[in-house]
């Protein structure tokens, strides 16, 4: 294929003019032609049957995490992102992000080629700058350093081995990630004097304390996910510390907030607590534990819930709960908390965890490979800025794109001679550079990743590339060549070195499973020699405490570029492709704010205008901004979040608030149902009459069950929806008109509970009704019920008149009032089993039919009964939490069939008698202190 | 190549065709039978359920020059559906 030039256009501003020209009727509608000739393959694929998918596992590499992917290829191109049911990490999950990385593939601001400025160049021309710039470089003995996003795997090695080759030092690789967190790995060699990994086992803790560790927002959280709902599913419970209810805290069965920046002192005084109480389960050596005894004479109730505005009994009570469950486990600090004294923090917890006796029980210490000494961009910056380093290549890697996180190396970066940077699209770092190489998107090249001691991940292509694009490895291996310093670098391609070095067997399943060796920890006698300060704010006076949030949408700590990504609303939010800063209504009633309201923020360093999301889901006293809108105000030398205050100044301007599904308990039906404490089944329903005869479902009855105990409000089942069946992306502006055409949104509800806030979610999409009032109005009778239990929706006989979307009573009816643009590139990404609707059809869930409709077709082709699980909805494929489920209802051997008869399930608005397939799990909700 | 490795291999076309194949040049097939991009038809089904490749496609055998010769409508399908008891969801065709 040809490479393209790039789109001059923004995504944003590209779908903001094309929906404009739509509507005003310069150009044509964008009507699906058929293709006029057939698939020409004068040698054809040995295993590709036109019309067939295929299936490759592969590694998602959207964040470090790296979680295990599948890759559905239709007609040679990828068009599906699911996990990896087998692979350790993510087990058959994704988060949204992974799920919309298939964007990524065909995003118009792609890179097809080379650049050397503004000027697209050849491939050959593009090696020969590399190769001047380093050899001038090398000449004036100069150092040459590497970049790299978290390379884990044999590409890290070679990027060692190449600078080698060029006679430099390995360390001058440097790794860039700028969502680590590198005190909670301090903190555990400061504890434990150890340097295994520490690896937390959160399904196996009777209790967990996360000291404002957003788990399900960051890290390995598809992981963390399902060993939350697992653990909640086996009764286990979950406390969080922090000053906002975030998702985490959301999916917690307490949330304990207090004075923000106090959290470390409430730890203080809690580390006390358990140690009077458990004092003689811990493995301390005694002396040492006199010696914390006496440090900690400070933090006692009184004085600790005095500083931190909490109240003694809370403190007691969970120290009491904390020693009693065994095991259980804390986790953090993360991110929201973490100050000045993070390392310190997270020292403490894992005292805290020896303490509690969860070391070799919840907390296990993996053996791990001695990591290769290489710098930080600490010390890259220093030596950059002293002249010292003649060439820089980057691969991946963007710090440039924090604002002024990391202004002091965007300065020693001017001073380098020459910078060349390995992208999939341009960003603030390629800007800069003096050559853009475009390479390869992951699911177009080999990789593998080692993010676990024992575990191998194999990321292999699974297409041909889109464009011109050429592996960074390879490339880096040709400039060697034409250097003439290739020594101990391999002949032949990258990607073939690495797949040569596993088995075919490794390579389809994904992975190669080795054992890690667990280690044994102990508390070193020094640990907690000092102990954690509160954190002091720094910033305007009469500002206020500015709290980073993580969120799923920008697990790299900027906004995302992908359009399905800004598009989905944050579950709490509700915010859709803009930020927000939280404000709890004390803090914004004052100041006159509404939801809604553009907030001007003023930190020592930055100013970033936001709206306003005014809620009682963060504390008094408290902002709350999203991680890629906080860089903007955030200060040089990393990215530690909290330490920081900020001014709110009303600017008198207003973003409307797209969210029509944040409910509150003032207002509106109640649709999620919660079960309290002891109770095992909801109230019974009575039947109701009905005046239709009964309606019969012969063979199958599709279905979809949600668990709102599991559902954490991720919203990859949205996104998963969004790629399965070809769903529109409107843009800011139709979204703010209540347009966003998502199938199966994520609603957020908020209820006080004891006088607390609860949030819960429920991912509402068509309930499939049996007795659909949608169905009874359609004129043209494009809606009907299908025997197999499934609300069909006839595209071509939709005439539009909206009046099923009226008679809904679960409002989830999409109306197409445009015909959406799509770039050309994009649609090579379509679903080819899903028609691309037009301008003034409806649509909805159609419960995945394409998925049933070839799942019954295999069957019967292999002359065989249709087995549970045999055919998965996109939604409940892509839950890392398996919340959904879907199956048959008429098949006593299936999940849901039992899901059916257990006492939480229950229907949205039974009393209209709709008799919906769709059915619920009730929320539980657990005395907790 | 498949057949016509061994078929009318003295005609004109058949012969560009073969050249074409030799030098690994792809040839545009103009597409002769459709059915609409939002209708989902496996070929699969169909040969599956017994139903002849001339049914739809001809005589193919016995024909100069492929051609579509009857029209790939609703009415046709429904109608061929019907009179083999096959099912007449909406469904099971339109995507």
């Amino acid at each position: 294929m040809t490479a393209r030039p790039p789109l001059k256009v923004s995504r944003r501003g590209f779908l903001g003019t094309a929906v404009a020209t739509v509507g005003t009727g310069l150009v044509a509608g964008c009507k699906e032609r058929l293709p006029r000739y057939l698939v020409p393959q004068v040698v054809p694929p040995d295993d590709a049957i036109t019309g067939l998918a295929r299936h490759y596992r592969t590694i998602c590499r959207e964040c470090p995490a790296s979680c295990g992917a599948t890759a559905r290829v239709c007609e040679g191109r990828a068009v599906q992102l699911e996990g990896n049911p087998d692979y350790p990490i993510g087990r058959g999950a994704l988060c949204p992000r992974g799920v919309a990385a298939i964007e990524g593939l065909y995003a118009p601001e792609r890179l097809g080629s080379p650049h050397a400025g503004d000027r697209e160049i050849e491939w050959v021309e593009a090696e020969k700058l590399l190769a001047a710039g380093l050899q001038r470089a090398l000449d004036e003995k100069k150092l040459v350093f590497v970049v790299t996003r978290p390379e884990t795997g044999q590409l890290g090695q070679l990027f060692a081995s190449w600078l080698e080759a060029l006679g430099q030092d390995a360390s001058q690789v440097v790794t860039f990630d700028a969502m680590e967190r590198p005190w909670l790995r301090q903190g555990t060699e400061r504890a434990f004097q150890t340097a295994a990994v520490a690896v937390p086992d959160l399904a196996a803790a009777r209790l967990i304390l996360s000291v404002g560790d957003d788990f399900v927002e960051e890290g390995s959280l598809v992981e963390n996910a399902r060993a939350l709902a697992d653990q909640r599913a086996a009764g286990g419970r979950l406390v969080y510390l922090g000053p906002r209810l975030s998702l985490t805290a959301a999916a917690a069965d307490r949330w304990i907030s207090v004075e923000p920046g106090t959290e470390s002192i409430f730890l203080l005084g809690l580390l006390r607590q358990v140690l009077d109480r458990a004092g003689g389960r811990t493995s301390l050596e005694p002396a040492a534990l006199e010696s914390l005894h006496r440090r900690l004479e400070a933090y006692d109730v009184g004085a600790v819930a005095a500083r931190t505005g909490s109240d003694a009994g809370t403190l007691q009570e969970l120290a009491a709960q904390l020693t009693a469950a065994r095991p259980s486990l804390c986790v953090g600090p993360g991110r929201a908390i973490a100050g000045a004294d993070a390392t310190l923090v997270a020292e403490t917890v894992q005292v805290l965890n020896a303490a509690l006796g969860n070391v070799g029980q919840t907390l296990r210490f993996l053996a791990a490979p001695r990591a290769r000494p290489s710098m930080d961009l600490a010390e890259l910056t220093r030596r950059a800025t002293a002249g010292e380093v003649g060439a820089i290549v980057f691969h991946h890697a963007d710090p440039l794109g924090y604002g002024p996180v990391y202004a002091r190396f965007a300065a020693a970066l001017a001073r380098i001679p020459f910078a060349a940077s390995f992208v999939n699209a341009l960003d603030a770092t390629a800007r800069r550079a003096h050559l853009v190489l475009a390479d390869h998107h992951f699911l177009e090249s080999w990789g593998d990743v080692r993010t676990r001691p024992g575990l191998v991940g194999i990321q292999q292509p699974v297409m041909e590339p889109v464009l011109g694009t050429r592996a960074a490895a390879d490339e880096l291996l040709a400039v060697a060549r034409l250097l003439g310093k290739t020594t101990g670098l391999p002949r032949e391609s990258f990607g073939e070195a690495l797949r040569q070095t596993f088995q075919p067997k490794e390579i389809e399943q994904g992975f190669r499973l080795g054992n890690a060796a667990e280690v044994r920890a102990e508390l070193a006698p020094g640990m907690l020699s000092k102990l954690p300060a509160a954190t002091t704010f720094r910033g305007p006076a009469g500002g206020v405490p500015l709290i980073v949030a993580p969120t799923f949408k920008q697990l790299d700590g900027q906004v995302p570029r992908s359009a399905l990504l800004q598009e989905l609303p944050d579950p709490i939010s509700g915010f859709a492709w803009t930020g927000w800063v939280e404000l709890n209504p004390a803090t914004a009633a004052p100041l006159g704010l509404k939801t809604g309201d553009v907030v001007a923020l003023e930190g020592p360093r930055g100013r970033r205008e936001l709206p306003a999301f005014v809620t009682e889901s963060i504390r008094a006293g408290a902002a709350a901004v999203p991680v890629g809108d906080a860089t903007a105000l955030l200060e040089d030398g990393g990215f530690i979040g909290a330490g920081l205050r900020v001014t709110l100044r009303p600017t008198g301007t207003r973003i409307e608030h797209p969210r029509t599904h944040v409910r509150g308990s003032a207002g509106g039906t109640r649709l999620v149902r919660t079960l309290e404490g002891g109770d095992s089944a909801l109230p019974p329903v009575p039947g109701l009459p009905s005046m239709y005869p009964p309606i019969e479902h012969p063979v199958h009855r599709w279905a979809l069950a949600i668990d709102l105990d599991r559902c954490n409000g991720c919203s990859a089942c949205t996104a998963a929806c969004y790629v399965e069946n070809n769903l529109p992306i409107v843009g800011a502006d139709q979204v703010r008109l209540g347009r966003s055409m998502s199938w199966l949104p994520v609603m957020a509800e908020l209820e006080h509970r004891a006088g607390r806030p609860e949030i819960s979610f429920l991912p509402l999409g068509c309930q499939h009704c049996s007795a659909a009032p949608c169905e009874s109005v359609c004129p043209t009778f494009a809606t009907y019920h299908t025997a197999e239990g499934i609300n069909a929706q006839v595209y071509a006989r939709c005439i539009g008149t909206r009046y099923c979307e009226n008679n809904c009573p679960y409002g989830v009816r999409r109306f197409n009032f445009y015909d959406w643009p799509r770039a050309p590139s994009e649609r090579l990404g379509l679903n080819p089993d899903v028609t691309v609707r037009e301008r003034g059809v409806t649509e909805k869930c159609t419960l995945c039919v394409q998925r049933i409709r070839s799942g019954e077709e295999q069957a019967k082709f292999e002359k065989r009964r249709l087995h549970d699980g045999d055919i998965i909805s996109a939604c409940a494929a892509a839950c890392p939490t398996q919340a959904i489920v879907f199956g048959d209802l008429n098949d006593p051997s299936s999940i849901i069939h039992r899901l059916a008869s257990d006492g939480r399930a229950y229907k949205l608005l039974q009393e209209l008698n709709t008799q919906p397939g769709v059915f619920y799990l009730a929320r539980r909700r657990r005395s907790s202190t | 190549m498949g057949c016509h490795k061994f078929v009318a291999k003295e005609k004109v076309a058949v012969q560009l065709l073969a050249k074409r194949f030799e030098d690994g040049q792809t040839l545009r097939w103009q597409r002769v039978f459709a059915v609409p991009d939002f209708i989902y038809f496996s070929h699969r089904a169909h040969v599956g359920a017994k139903v002849e490749c001339k049914e739809c496609h001809g005589d193919v055998a016995a024909t100069p020059t492929v051609r579509q010769e009857q029209p790939f409508t609703m009415g046709r399908c429904l109608a061929c559906h019907e009179a083999r008891q096959a099912t007449r969801d909406c469904l099971a065709c339109h995507k």
